[in-house]
């Protein structure tokens, strides 16, 4: 009977595990011999990844920071291994450039529409007891030198988009 | 080539100096500096000099079989003393004939700067070996090598000096350190305190002043007409000079930019480096010994901008490229120099060694814009950010220009500096905490799906004010007379007509601040605006 309810409370817990694991989650693989990510320091506490798209007059940018004492920090995940092959079988993890490509054809908003319906959510916070929200997304860089590390550093990113302004 | 006469003390620093005569020759009162062409030109007499040599170029040719001289005037190494007696400046010269080494013209005055000699000077060396060999800054140690010089005017007539450089170290007790007396005989342990550098000259000059064997101290005659020797000692001369090769690091640049994406892209840089050579010692001083990777991708774009249009302003430390022309670029320079801080403020943050961002601001005929149905619309200004490479180019329509007031031109500029600031907040690594709440602010327009950019949505409503009173105070103190005018000299309030001013290019997108202004409010700007702009002057002011 012990053992039972052990293994009852086990499964449970794996369950729980992996539910965190959300369905509307992305996460890319950098490779950073062929993909270019800024990193300003030797940290990996500040760091960004471009793409333009001339065709269609955007840039996007991921973010992650991480500054002393702002609310606007990313989140920085370490997930086990197991997991990350999970996500990888479940289609949430994909390299940068190949999901990069699938939005060539994308204008501005429709690029904004995307990642507002696929992946964002909105986060509360308390700032001088009054109640504020704003935008996150559930993306997450993970660099390919990364992947065999037992625990697997994901880093969450904020979406910035532009294009070239006129007067 | 220095040449430096200082009575040392007898101590253990002179291991230390031994063999670095650049410092020795700053520590025996010889200060040494670049000074660009805006410097060179509040020398009346030497820009005369100048201009005379340039506009007779016959008096450099025929000296050494050279038959075709370029001289390069915008940047030149200045060497003087302390009390501004004595003062030197050197330029580089390109299109030697082959075979050559570095030359460089020399102007040099021992009377404060009321005369020069002139001089045609050859190096031992090529460009590139002086590279290899002494790096940017020296020491040169010439030893054993001949130093060609061809007197250019009649002030340095007297002697052609060819002469044979030696670098003499300390002779120090304990400190031989390949010291030499003036004959070439090792200072011996005992022997006097002196650091100098010397030449001899090989034709003709024997010794003066107590100097032994052929050596007298270097260049002595045109100064003082006949020399004045050292001696064994080598004491301080009154006929020192001083002057240090003047070339220009092409290599060096190089090597700091790379790599490059491609072969084809080093060959363009260093092509341009070629034809713009006057921007390699500025450039090289900017990138420094370690250059971050905004240095470079901002070094690789000002040579690129040099290479298309050699009329472009590049700014090193201020981190701009400037291709304006005509009357934005007047109207664009008081911007900077008059009026209230706004601009300067604004663009002094993309200056400094940690800026990461560089801005690119340029002239075109005709500015256009395809939107994202495919519509091609001419436009007044545009701004982009290049990810790769961090910079932010704007673009000015020369033909809007011309034909527009000068005061909406202004607002132009203003609205596209805006944009710029706008993308390095954006994009600044690691942001501040208030860059973090700039980018929510601007995520925010995104999140409220309006058909206006989140960046004018930005600027309509962090800014507008801001350019209403940087406006203002550029028509009061910038454009004086027209304000005058408009104003009934002060007796009207025209605040109203620069908040119109302010609000063109952004209200006519419906931004959100636009469209919850009271219509009253709305209406009283859009009068003022009919009712002055075409009151205004369409000319940038003297």
């Amino acid at each position: 009977m012990k053992n039972c309810i052990s293994i009852i409370i086990f499964i449970l817990f794996v369950k729980c595990t992996f539910a965190q694991s959300v369905s509307n989650s992305l996460f890319l693989v950098v490779d950073r011999e062929n993909d270019t990510v800024f990193l300003k320091g030797k940290t990996t506490k500040n760091f960004r990844y471009n793409n333009s798209n001339e065709k269609m007059n955007w840039n996007l940018s991921f973010y992650h920071n991480h500054i002393p004492n702002s609310v606007y920090n990313n989140y920085k995940y370490l997930l086990p291994k197991e997991m990350i092959i999970e996500l990888k079988r479940k289609g949430n993890l994909e390299d940068i450039q190949l999901f990069m490509a699938k939005l060539n054809d994308f204008n501005i908003k429709e690029l904004g529409q995307f990642f507002s319906k696929h992946y964002s959510y909105y986060y509360e916070y308390l700032e001088k007891s009054r109640k504020k929200t704003f935008k996150r997304y559930n993306i997450f860089i993970v660099y390919k030198s990364d992947l065999d590390k037992t625990f697997v550093p994901c880093y969450e990113m904020s979406l910035l988009k532009s294009r070239i302004e006129v007067q | 080539m220095i040449l430096s006469l200082t009575g040392c003390e007898k101590d253990d620093s002179f291991k230390e100096q031994a063999g670095d005569p650049q410092v020795n020759a700053i520590e025996s009162g010889f200060n040494i500096e670049y000074v660009e062409s805006s410097v060179l030109s509040k020398n009346a007499n030497l820009a005369k000099q100048l201009s005379k040599l340039l506009t007779t170029p016959e008096n450099l040719m025929g000296k050494g079989g050279r038959t075709e001289l370029t001289l390069h005037t915008q940047i030149a190494k200045y060497i003087s003393t302390e009390d501004g007696s004595y003062q030197s400046y050197t330029f580089h010269v390109s299109n030697t004939p082959d075979g050559v080494g570095l030359e460089n013209i020399l102007y040099a005055s021992s009377d404060g700067g009321k005369s020069y000699r002139i001089y045609l000077l050859e190096y031992p060396y090529t460009e590139e070996k002086m590279i290899n060999s002494f790096g940017l800054t020296g020491p040169f140690d010439f030893k054993g090598e001949h130093i060609t010089y061809y007197p250019l005017n009649e002030e340095a007539k007297t002697n052609s000096v060819d002469c044979i450089m030696q670098i003499m170290t300390q002779c120090g007790e304990g400190n031989h350190n390949g010291g030499y007396y003036p004959d070439g005989s090792p200072c011996p342990a005992h022997e006097a305190h002196s650091s100098y550098l010397d030449c001899s000259i090989s034709s003709s000059g024997g010794p003066s002043g107590g100097a032994t064997g052929p050596y007298v101290p270097f260049n002595p005659s045109p100064f003082n007409g006949g020399g004045t020797g050292t001696g064994g000692g080598g004491n301080p001369s009154p006929g020192t000079e001083a002057t240090s090769p003047m070339y220009l690091p092409m290599k060096s640049v190089i090597r700091k930019l790379a790599p490059y994406e491609d072969e084809a892209e080093e060959d363009h840089i260093k092509q341009c480096l070629s034809s713009n050579a006057n921007m390699t010692i500025p450039l090289d001083m900017f990138l420094g010994e370690n250059p971050t990777p905004e240095q470079e991708a901002f070094g690789k774009e000002a040579i690129k901008a040099k290479c298309e249009n050699s009329d472009a302003e590049v700014e090193f430390e201020d981190r701009i490229i400037n291709e304006l022309v005509g009357k934005e670029k007047c109207l664009d320079e008081h911007l900077k120099e008059s009026g209230n801080n706004f601009v300067q403020d604004l663009l002094a943050n993309f200056e400094g060694d940690d800026s990461e961002f560089g801005i690119n601001i340029k002239s075109k005929d005709q500015v256009f814009y395809t939107d994202e149905n495919g519509n091609t619309l001419e436009v007044s200004g545009k701004t982009k950010f290049t990810p790769t490479n961090n910079i932010i180019e704007i673009e000015i329509s020369t033909s809007k220009a011309n034909n527009r007031r000068a005061l909406q031109v202004v607002g132009t500029l203003l609205h596209e500096y805006i944009h710029a600031d706008i993308f390095r907040k954006l994009n600044t690594q690691p942001p501040s905490n208030d860059d973090l709440i700039f980018r929510n602010t601007y995520n925010s327009f995104e999140d409220n799906n309006f058909e206006p950019t989140p960046a004018h949505e930005t600027m309509a409503s962090l800014y507008v004010n801001s350019m209403k009173e940087a406006l203002k105070s550029y028509h009061m103190t910038v454009m004086t007379g027209d304000y005058n005018y408009l104003s009934n000299n002060g007796q009207l309030d025209l605040d109203n007509f620069y908040e119109a001013l302010a609000w063109q290019g952004l209200k006519n997108h419906n931004v959100e601040a636009w469209q919850n202004m009271p219509q009253n409010q709305k209406d009283e700007i859009d009068q003022a605006y009919q009712q002055y702009i075409f009151a205004t002057t369409h000319n940038c002011p003297n």
